[in-house]
């Protein structure tokens, strides 16, 4: 099984890739730093992840996703270690959602950010109830509180919480993702294993044209 | 003597492009020369070393190539279906980007390049100690490789291809961005290396090839203007005065 | 003792396993050798200024985060007798749950720092890639440490035109996003356009998907008697845990 998906890795980053994914694991690390810096109250740092996902394919967004937190922990955030399920499975989900093409068209790209976040909140909610008892020193905690002195029991709280938040960041971080791909130059976009989950049948139609 | 290269009926169209780099393009390098490839930006230097050392197989799946491209005995149509190295070596224009960003030595910069060739510790050792004398690097041996001048790098790039001895090395603009003393350096490792290597390399002015190379071909529009040795190439310099800058040569 | 990456993986592992299975009294008592180790063991110091500086605040925060855990469980989690304490009405159950999650998380999270603090990432992956990690991994962490040094230095050079230009920084939302997203743009565009270049580059001299690397400063990376020990252990505070009601 492991060799298959060592495979299935080395054919998304054949050329480019390799260097890619990890420009965007850098990109995860410093994007969450940077809206933070700039007050933007969503967390945006899957914006890596997702961009491996749409431009190389699910296996190298989950390393992408995983690596991310691995290395948010080794660089004084231990807490990121503990969310490695739930990234490995946004790297996944975007990923496969890229090959079905929401990624060509944006009345594709907000639904699919609702349901990215969806996933998301589902995912997170045991590792955030269990293991940080629903305390997380940021301003969502607020909520968490909220949902359990209304007579909530903690998990389902802290699910509350998150799919009152994690729907709109990622539906903002498919639009931005989206954005990027779609003003990528061609010559750019080609080089990538995943360049056609972003090209519509009439780019490719008119390219070929011409 | 190194290898000849012989182009013939060349097309070459990247995906998406108006128009393409080369059509029915052709050139002659003899084995074991010296070539400059000179030409103003855009005249498809680059893509031409790109295709020669197969880097432009990254494109293969979209880009539209035709011809022959024939390397020693070796021919390859249409062109090189994956990178050659080590027969043959290309050294990018830019060496911050041919320094892997991995190593915090030149000289372990250099060796990744024989651990990708999966040579044993001991052959690797010698070789570099070999390189880093030859290249004038012994002394720069333990220093970051992004922590050296532009010249210093650019012969770090250079060592770390030559390094794994390839019959054609191909060079990318090497002596652009280079000071006149570095040039200098780089004009004399050119020349230390043996004629069992043929050497090209391209560049937008005719001074530093007229020190270095014995053979001469002029791009433009991606069509052959001119090809043939030193002399017939100074010869004929003040016709190419609106391709290249020849004020104080001509 | 335990100067290699794999005996102290190994001691961490242990730290883990008292975490995951062993009580709460267990794991705070952990935290305080942890600390004590830090401190006085020469191979558990932290090696970089940077993660020392930055340890006291973050072991602050989860100490706080893990207090703010047993009040809120202690207020919330209605079980068992309640007892007031400055006009709190704390329940025991609460407080119990609070402690046993706060401690369990302190003790991995501070393991964890502790762990990160003493190795390099490079030396780690080193050790990964003996221990059966796929090159390709490796090679990717190495990359991304590459870009991580490089990143701060360009957003700063975006940024900077981008105020030069009068980008809003302390404004409304919407254009506070907008110039997040006029950073980000050049920012991707650049790690794309590089990210094919260093990719041809890479292939160009050679390397290809396995290619096995070579580390520099490598080759500490066996088990000793310690890191053998510690494994032992952490297995038998799993029976231990399970053996025992």
């Amino acid at each position: 099984m492991w060799t298959t998906i060592r495979r299935q890795f080395d054919k998304e980053v054949e050329g480019a890739g390799l260097p890619f994914v990890a420009f965007c694991i850098a990109l995860n690390l410093t994007s969450g730093q940077l809206a933070a810096a700039l007050k933007i109250p969503l967390y945006l740092d899957s914006i890596g992840t997702v961009l491996t996902a749409v431009l190389c394919g699910p296996w190298s967004a989950i390393v992408a996703g995983s690596l991310s937190n691995i290395l948010a922990a080794a660089l004084g955030n231990p807490a990121m270690m503990f969310f490695i399920p739930v990234v490995a499975v946004i790297g996944a989900f975007s990923g496969l959602l890229a090959r079905k093409g929401w990624f060509r068209s944006w009345y594709l790209v907000v639904p699919g950010g609702i349901l990215q976040g969806l996933v998301a909140a589902v995912v997170s909610a045991p590792i955030a109830a269990f293991v940080f008892g629903g305390v997380m020193l940021s301003g969502t905690d607020v909520l968490v509180l909220y949902f359990r002195s209304v007579g909530n029991t903690l998990l389902e709280s802290v699910f509350y919480q998150g799919i009152s938040s994690d729907p709109v960041d990622k539906t903002v971080t498919y639009i931005i993702v989206y954005m990027l791909c779609r003003n990528l130059p061609l010559r750019l976009l080609q080089r990538f294993n995943g360049g056609n989950n972003v090209l519509t049948p009439a780019m490719l139609r008119s390219i070929h044209g011409s | 003597m190194g290898p000849s290269v012989v182009a013939t009926d060349l097309t070459f169209r990247y995906f998406a492009a108006s128009r393409p780099v080369f059509s029915a393009f052709r050139v002659n390098i003899p084995g074991g020369s010296r070539c400059a490839i000179l030409g103003p930006a855009g005249a498809g230097k680059t893509t031409l070393l790109e295709i020669l050392s197969g880097a432009a197989a990254s494109h293969y799946k979209t880009a539209i190539a035709d011809g022959r491209v024939t390397i020693g005995d070796k021919t390859h149509i249409p062109i090189p279906h994956e990178v050659l190295f080590p027969r043959v070596g290309l050294v990018l224009q830019d060496p911050s980007v041919q320094i892997s960003g991995i190593r915090h030595t030149v000289r372990s910069e250099i060796e990744f390049t024989l651990e990708n060739l999966g040579m044993g510790k001991d052959v690797r050792a010698a070789k570099v100690a070999r390189i880093l004398e030859r290249f004038s690097l012994t002394h720069l041996a333990d220093r970051h490789p992004y922590r050296l001048s532009g010249g210093e790098m650019q012969r770090v790039a250079l060592a770390s291809i030559v390094v794994a001895e390839p019959d054609l090395l191909l060079l990318d603009e090497p002596a652009n961005a280079l000071d006149e003393r570095s040039r200098n350096e780089l004009a004399g490792i050119l020349r230390s290396i043996s004629p069992a290597t043929t050497i090209v390399f391209t560049d937008y002015t005719p001074e530093f090839a007229l020190e270095t190379a014995d053979r001469f071909v002029l791009l433009d529009n991606s069509t052959t203007r001119f090809e043939g040795t030193r002399d017939e190439f100074l010869t004929a310099l003040s016709t190419f005065s609106a391709l290249l800058p020849t004020e104080g040569i001509v | 003792m335990a100067h290699s990456i794999n005996d102290k993986l190994s001691i961490l592992i242990f730290f883990l396993s008292i975490a995951l299975a062993g009580p709460a009294e267990a794991a705070l008592i952990s935290v305080i050798v942890l600390l004590i180790t830090r401190a006085l063991a020469p191979p558990f110091r932290p090696l970089a200024q940077a993660s020392r500086r930055r340890f006291l605040p973050v072991f602050l925060s989860l100490v706080l985060l893990a207090c703010l855990m047993t009040i809120v469980n202690g207020l919330l989690l209605q079980e068992g007798e309640v007892f007031t304490v400055a006009g709190l009405s704390l329940y025991e159950g609460g407080i119990r749950f609070g402690v046993k999650t706060g401690a369990r998380l302190l003790l991995i999270a501070t393991s964890l720092l502790v762990f990160f603090g003493s190795v390099t990432i490079p030396h780690l992956a080193s050790s990964l890639q003996h221990a059966g990690l796929p090159t390709q991994i490796v090679m990717t962490v190495l990359l991304t440490v590459y870009f991580l040094e490089t990143i701060p230095e360009r957003i700063t050079r975006i940024f900077s035109a981008q105020e030069a230009r009068g980008a809003p920084v302390r404004s409304r939302v919407d254009r506070r996003v907008r110039s997040f997203l006029s950073i980000l743009a050049p920012l991707i565009l650049s790690g794309i356009v590089e990210s094919i270049e260093r990719g041809t580059a890479l292939t160009l001299r050679g390397y290809r998907a396995g290619t096995r690397l070579e580390f520099e400063g490598g080759g500490e990376s066996r088990l000793s008697g310690v890191g053998k020990l510690f494994i032992v252990l952490s297995f038998f505070v799993f029976i231990l845990a399970w053996v025992l009601p």
